[in-house]
Formats: C-alpha cells, structure tokens, sequence
C-alpha cells in the first residue's frame, strides 16, 4: 500500500510482495488453489459444450469424442479438473454463510442451515442427474 | 504490529503467551514503514472518507420531529461493524492490500456497511458509486483473512460479499428497470 502522495518520502521502506507470498499461509494458499479451481470450472464447462456438440453431430461424432475421452492425456486432466470441481464446490459452499444473510420471521437463519441447504441441494441436483443419465 | 508473522494488537497481546519465545515483532505489513516499526497510515486515512462514513440523511428532506428511533433489530443490523476500531489488522492481513494500491480495504469497507444498514441512514446511494467498483468490493477476492485477523469480531469479508450482492442486484435493477433508478 503505497499511496500516490508518499512518492516524495523516498526513504520510507516499502517491501514488495514476494511471487510466493502464498506458500507460507495455508489460508492464501487454500486461497489461491481456489481462484486456480476457476481454471478447471472453466475447462469443465467446455467439456460438456464440446460433448453436446458432439451428440448433436451424430454417432460418428459422439464415438469420436469418446475416442478422445479416454484417452489418457485427457482422463489425467478430467480427473484433475474434477478434484479441482469439488474443491472449488467445498471451498464456496464453506464460505457462502459469510456471503448469505437471509432472515425468516425477522430471525437471521444459522449459518450451518445455509451451508446445509446448499449442500442438501447439490447432493439433490447430482442425484437428478445420476438418475437421469443412469436410470 | 505484526507478532511472529501474525497480525496483532500488541497492546493486547502478552508476552507470556509466547513463552519461551523467541519473538519476532515486526511492523504492520502492507503499509510503507516509516522507522522501525513505526508505519504510514495516510494511505487508509485518505480512503476512509471516500466512502463517507457518517450518517447521510437527505437534505431536502425535513428534519425529524423528535430523535431518529431504531429497535434493536434494526441495531443489531450494523452494530458488529460499528465496534470496528480502525486498527488496520485487517488490512496487514489481506493480499489484496498489499497487490493493489487502490484497494478500499476490508475496513474502509466494512464501515460503508455500517453506515448502509443503519436504519437512519439515507446515503447508500452516495456511497456506492464508490464501492461497487473495481477498487471497492470488486477488488476482493474473498481470501478471509480480514475477518480472522480483526480483534473486534467485525466481520469484514461478510460485510464485502454482502455489500457485492447488493451492488449486482441494484446494477440487474437498473438494467431491468431503467425508469426506476433515474
């Protein structure tokens, strides 16, 4: 924090963050990895994209994205991407009662029933969809 | 100050907690350092009264006939960001402060919530062509730490996250609603 106005106090000492001020924290670094998860959400989104677009193509098309599913390249960096999924799910659910103030009948509603429901309503959605592909 | 690599009230903070040491105090991070450990604050202080904290109230308005009365929900609302006691903990622990010199700040921010959620208050507008932007809440990435550094229990990453809420829906608003927000 270096203010405009302190540029005539050249001998104030003003030390730099280092590259690597994130390491030495687990916080920063739980921090960092999240904003990194971003990465992977993003990957995620295009995979499924490149999917549907696949099945819109026809059988042809659908073999041969999963020719390149399973390939090994690509399963190492969609079992990354999902490790980085969940992470990045477990880490915002965590801090969405920070975020969230939510009142019924003028009583602020518990922050461990907002993270709940927010997990109540992944475990439901993911169960949708097992269902809906599996089933 | 800044307490084997925590930051800390070092008025508050004894030594016999740190038996048998040793100790490394160092100055406030994230500001210049003057002397020893002695730092500059005039960085905060100037961006303190950017977001106006005091009671806004308008002034075509008329006056109250009698006091301003609040209950104490309506207290409670603001009351945590008022025991603030703008000791700059906060602002020693976050990155954000220490990567980007225009960065409100935890504290600066939590006390424009304040002021915001005081039911006496009329001046949220005012305030937030300064916060919602990329130098006020926009800039926080949620790191936390403001809120396990501060001494109060003021919560100012909550304060933030919040306040980014609010800012998001009034900006869908004035998208949606144009007429409304002229």
């Amino acid at each position: 924090m270096s203010a405009n106005y302190t540029e005539f106090h050249p001998r104030w000492y003003r030390p730099r963050m280092p590259v690597f001020w994130w390491v030495g924290r687990r916080s920063y670094l739980v921090f960092v990895l999240r904003e990194l998860s971003s990465v992977f959400v993003a990957w995620s989104v295009v995979f499924l994209l490149l999917l549907v677009h696949a099945v819109s193509q026809g059988g042809a098309a659908y073999q041969r994205f999963l020719n390149l599913s399973s390939n090994p390249w690509m399963l190492a960096l969609n079992v990354v991407a999902l490790a980085f999924v969940v992470f990045h799910a477990i880490t915002w659910f965590n801090l969405a009662p920070q975020a969230m103030v939510v009142r019924l009948r003028g009583k602020r509603v518990p922050r461990s029933v907002i993270a709940s429901a927010h997990y109540a309503g992944w475990a439901l959605l993911s169960a949708l969809t097992a269902w809906l592909i599996l089933g | 100050m800044t307490v084997n690599g925590e930051p800390r009230l070092t008025c508050a903070t004894f030594l016999t907690d740190y038996r048998p040491g040793p100790i490394r105090i160092e100055p406030l991070r994230n500001f210049p350092v003057i002397r020893d450990l002695v730092v500059e604050i005039g960085d905060f202080m100037r961006k303190l009264p950017e977001v106006k904290p005091w009671l806004i109230r308008d002034e075509d308005a008329a006056a109250p006939d009698g006091e301003l009365l609040q209950t104490p929900a309506e207290m409670d609302d603001y009351k945590q960001y008022s025991m603030c006691i703008n000791c700059m903990l906060c602002y020693s622990a976050c990155p954000i402060v220490g990567l980007e010199e225009g960065f409100l700040g935890p504290a600066v921010i939590a006390l424009a919530q304040r002021y915001n959620l005081d039911s006496r208050d009329q001046g949220a507008d005012e305030r937030m062509e300064v916060l919602s932007t990329a130098e006020g809440v926009w800039g926080c990435t949620f790191v936390g730490e403001c809120t396990t550094a501060c001494p109060k229990g003021v919560d100012p990453a909550g304060a933030i996250q919040r306040y980014k809420l609010t800012a998001a829906t009034e900006s869908l608003r004035s998208f949606l609603l144009p007429w409304r927000s002229a």
